[in-house]
């Protein structure tokens, strides 16, 4: 399966009766589907932006260690230190809300597939590692934004939470185009 | 830049800091007490705000990262560092000796330029 299909799962578990936007391209169109079928509460929302977070810096630390390319490994030190800065905010904030994160079909996806994936990158090393870990962060980096603009944005019942995750997007957005320039350099 | 204000006492010290600050957060170029052009860029967002300031050789330029994330200021054509890593809350203070066209040093999408007309 391509890493793009694969992440195009994300979506659909969370949100039914769908458009999905990485598969159709219907970006625009996806915060109303997603408004509509309402069906993450702020909790589920907490444990989203949290196992998101953490599975980057994850996939960065094993970048780190196996990367030997320098733009490769500079995206990768970005990657754990940016999402390790939004991460203490959600928690931050979350903690201050009260909510108690609660993990959900979206979040255990996320885990089983990030799983594969470092499965995938253990095994290889050189370019083949570059490149599939490069690869895979232009589609996760998609696939996030794709899911926090469709559909954590749209359920999101508290102001602040709401505030926080329009704020995330800014860093999501430029890691996708720091990762896309990298990704064509590789090519 | 406040030495002028302290002889009218603290309280109009505090005064001055604190126009100072409202002004450098409503306006992105202002001329202080000495005379001097000041161009605050403001970071947030991954964005530089403003991306463009046209600029006078002299002029002082104030970068203040107000992401929660670090930052830098680097030549955008050869990468060479014009400030070092601003982590969050940080400034940086620089003087226009030339046009910059720059970006941030760890975030490539993000872009500005100093431009002396
Ligand atoms: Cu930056």
């Amino acid at each position: 399966m391509s890493v793009a299909t694969q992440y195009s799962k994300v979506g659909s578990v969370a949100v039914l009766a769908l458009c999905v936007f990485i598969t159709t391209g219907c970006t625009e169109k996806a915060p109303m589907a997603a408004a509509e079928s309402n069906v993450l509460t702020d909790a589920n929302i907490a444990a989203i932006v949290v196992g998101a977070n953490n599975i980057d810096i994850s996939a960065g630390n094993i970048a780190l260690k196996r990367s030997k390319n320098a733009q490769v490994r500079d995206f990768a030190q970005r990657m754990v230190t940016d999402h390790k800065a939004v991460l203490n905010s959600a928690v931050k904030l979350v903690t201050k809300l009260g909510v108690t994160p609660v993990n959900n079909d979206l979040v255990a996806t996320l885990a089983k597939q990030s799983q594969e994936h470092e499965k995938n990158l253990r095994s290889l090393s050189g370019k083949a590692f570059d490149k599939s870990y490069i690869d895979h962060e232009v589609a996760y980096h998609e696939a996030v934004i794709g899911v926090i603009e469709g559909q954590l944005i749209p359920s999101a019942q508290n102001a602040e939470l709401k505030a926080l995750l329009v704020s995330v997007l800014p860093a999501f957005r430029a890691h996708l185009e720091h990762c896309q320039m990298i990704q064509k350099a590789l090519s | 830049m406040f030495i002028h204000v302290k002889k009218y006492g603290s309280i109009v010290k505090v005064s001055a800091v604190c126009l100072t600050m409202l002004l450098t957060s409503l306006v992105a170029t202002f001329v202080d007490a000495g005379g001097q052009t000041q161009h605050l860029v403001t970071i947030t967002g991954f964005k530089f705000v403003p991306a463009v300031l046209n600029v006078e050789r002299g002029d002082t330029i104030v970068w203040v990262n107000h992401d929660i994330v670090p930052h830098s200021i680097v030549v955008r054509s050869s990468k060479e560092a014009v400030s070092p890593v601003m982590e969050s809350g940080d400034t940086f203070t620089y003087v226009v000796g030339s046009s910059l066209v720059y970006a941030c040093g760890l975030h490539p999408s993000m872009k500005g330029k100093l431009a002396i007309p």
